[in-house]
């Protein structure tokens, strides 16, 4: 193995191991996220309760 | 020269100049309490006290005794017109000036000979500038006895407040006319719902409309309008007139009837309800709150106006390393119509059953108390135009699950020595119009470069309307991620990354969004 292709292995080495730590790190923030995530999506989650609340407050 | 007509009833338009005096105004307004009817003129005393402090400083008043009202007239032509009783199809008109009567007369006599001299382009310019300078707005007055306000437009309060900053985004311009004068006040029309035509729900999403006509096309929805649209499918309650009040599902019918969409979120938890909110009212669309109160099962509809943010600004953290630039939010300037325009409501924590929920304690004033009246927010209905499918929630969920992990990792892996402590991440997620975003990046708080606004207005195609999440943290000078909001969050268009800034962080970091979220980096 000449040099070059030495470095360009060790290159490609070292650039998959940030990947992982990227990807690890982006996967710990997204559990750390999920709980407030899960609370935005259930305000979309309506019932036929929600529709008929009658709004009525007089003067 | 005078009009004449073979009628002797032929209208005649009447206009008084009056001393402001906030204890007569019902009287100058010829107005009497009727029998049967209490607290009358309650929305009329929170006007006349409203309009008398300081930030606005009301010493006149000018009341054209005949007045038609679009709202009003198509009220009367549907119901008060087919009462036993003759009601007027005109009201009465009052403005509300900040200077004394007698150079309110001499100013406006001067406004129309100057413009005589110098033309309509100076006429309308000198009206503009009198506008600002005096005019604190009007209030139609309906020949209804028992509910007299009708649409009202006032100037809000002014920005600057000893425990915060106030907003006003979902306010607009309106321009009307008055003796020949075209006058011109930013406000959000209020009045009264009269439990004919109109219940609280119905007065709610009239001025919440009247924002959404700021920037859209929309049918015409007079109280009468809407009314008539929400029980044109769905009638649970029975019959439409009077008004008995309207269902959350026939509020959303009348909004879709008019073209637009209502956007509904059933809001259980505070931090949630308090990004919803902040991301409407910062995006300037008057948002529609329905509240309870927690040992009543009667529900209430109001309507944003604008908010008081917390100065300076400081970082709230929903979790650790996660920030809103919500937490500022310390109260709301909402439209009741039990009571006035911009009603101020703080925003409150409070624990019901268990859950972290969002309160709103509405504070009303009187000459004699101050009355804390504490509600719980329900649901929050956004009318928005019909082609923007992403929603507030898709934007909150997209910065939570996608974009601020997304920076973090990149901190982590590209700026290891800034692990600690964990720096926090701030988003804001809005809708704007194109231009209006356009605006945001040229004039503020966050501008971009030169040539980075060049490449954004030339060559990247924005939808009508862009959904904008930003991001802030100490160690980036900020990164908006820009979508497509006529598609969806299956089928995402990421329409580019901006930089708000020329750090070498900044770039590498809005890098690394734009080959994650595979969309054009916008730069200079």
């Amino acid at each position: 193995m000449t040099d070059k292709e030495n470095e360009a292995e060790k290159a490609a080495a070292s650039g998959e191991a940030d990947r992982d730590k990227f990807e690890t790190a982006l996967r710990q923030w997204q559990s750390v996220t999920a709980p407030l995530t899960e609370a935005t999506r259930k305000a979309e989650r309506l019932t036929e309760k929600d529709f008929a609340i009658r709004i009525n407050t007089r003067t | 020269m005078s009009i004449s007509s073979d009628d002797a009833d032929f209208p005649k338009q009447k206009i008084d100049y009056l001393a402001y005096d906030a204890a007569s105004l019902p009287n100058s307004l010829g107005l009497k309490k009727p029998p049967f009817a209490e607290n009358v003129f309650g929305q009329l005393e929170y006007i006349a006290q409203y309009v008398s402090h300081p930030d606005l400083n009301c010493q006149s008043i000018a009341i054209e005794r005949r007045h038609i009202d679009r709202d009003y007239m198509e009220d009367h032509g549907i119901f008060y017109s087919k009462c036993l009783r003759w009601y007027p199809n005109f009201c009465q008109r009052v403005h509300f000036f900040a200077l004394p009567v007698s150079e309110l007369q001499q100013t406006l006599a001067r406004l129309i000979a100057d413009g005589r001299k110098e033309g309509l382009p100076q006429f309308r310019s000198k009206s503009e500038g009198f506008s600002n300078e005096y005019y604190l707005g009007f209030s139609v007055i309906k020949p209804l006895p028992g509910c007299p306000v009708g649409r009202s437009v006032l100037r809000p309060l002014g920005e600057k407040a000893a425990d915060g900053d106030r907003h006003f985004q979902c306010t607009r311009t309106y321009t009307i006319h008055f003796a020949g004068i075209p006058l011109v006040v930013r406000g959000l029309a209020f009045q009264q719902q009269d439990a004919g035509v109109s219940a609280c729900a119905t007065t709610a999403l009239w001025s919440a409309l009247q924002k959404t006509r700021d920037f859209e096309e929309i049918g015409i929805s007079t109280p009468a309008r809407i009314t008539t649209l929400a029980a044109q499918y769905d009638l649970p309650f029975g019959r439409s007139m009077p008004s008995e009040g309207l269902s959350i599902g026939q509020v959303c019918l009348a909004v879709q009837a008019l073209g637009v969409s209502p956007n509904l979120f059933s809001i259980e938890d505070f931090n949630l309800g308090r990004d919803l909110i902040f991301a409407a009212t910062d995006s300037g669309i008057a948002s529609v709150l329905i509240i309870q109160k927690e040992d009543d099962i009667n529900y209430h509809a109001v309507t944003v106006a604008g908010m008081k943010l917390r100065h300076p600004r400081e970082i709230t953290e929903l979790a650790q390393g996660i920030g809103t630039v919500a937490g500022d939010l310390r109260a709301l300037y909402i439209h009741d119509d039990r009571k006035g325009p911009y009603v101020r409501a703080d925003v409150v924590e409070k624990n019901v059953q268990g859950q972290n929920r969002l309160g709103l304690n509405l504070e009303f004033k009187s000459l004699s108390a101050t009355e804390i009246e504490p509600w719980i927010l329900s649901h929050i209905l956004i009318p928005m135009h019909g082609k923007v499918r992403l929603s507030f929630t898709d934007l909150r969920e997209l910065a939570l699950r996608m974009i601020i992990p997304t920076l973090h990792a990149f901190r982590q892996t590209e700026l290891p020595n800034s692990s600690s402590p964990t720096p926090s991440i701030t988003f804001a997620s809005n809708i704007w119009l194109a231009h209006q975003y356009l605006e945001r990046v040229l004039f503020g708080p966050q501008v971009i470069a030169e040539k980075q606004f060049d490449t954004l207005r030339e060559k990247v195609l924005c939808s009508r309307y862009v959904g904008v999440v930003r991001v802030n943290a100490p160690f980036i000078d900020g990164i908006d991620v820009l979508f497509d909001t006529t598609s969806t969050l299956k089928n995402l268009v990421c329409l580019g990354i901006v930089p708000l800034g020329g750090s070498q962080t900044t770039r590498e970091a809005a890098e690394c969004f734009s080959k994650r979220f595979e969309c054009p980096l916008i730069t200079g």
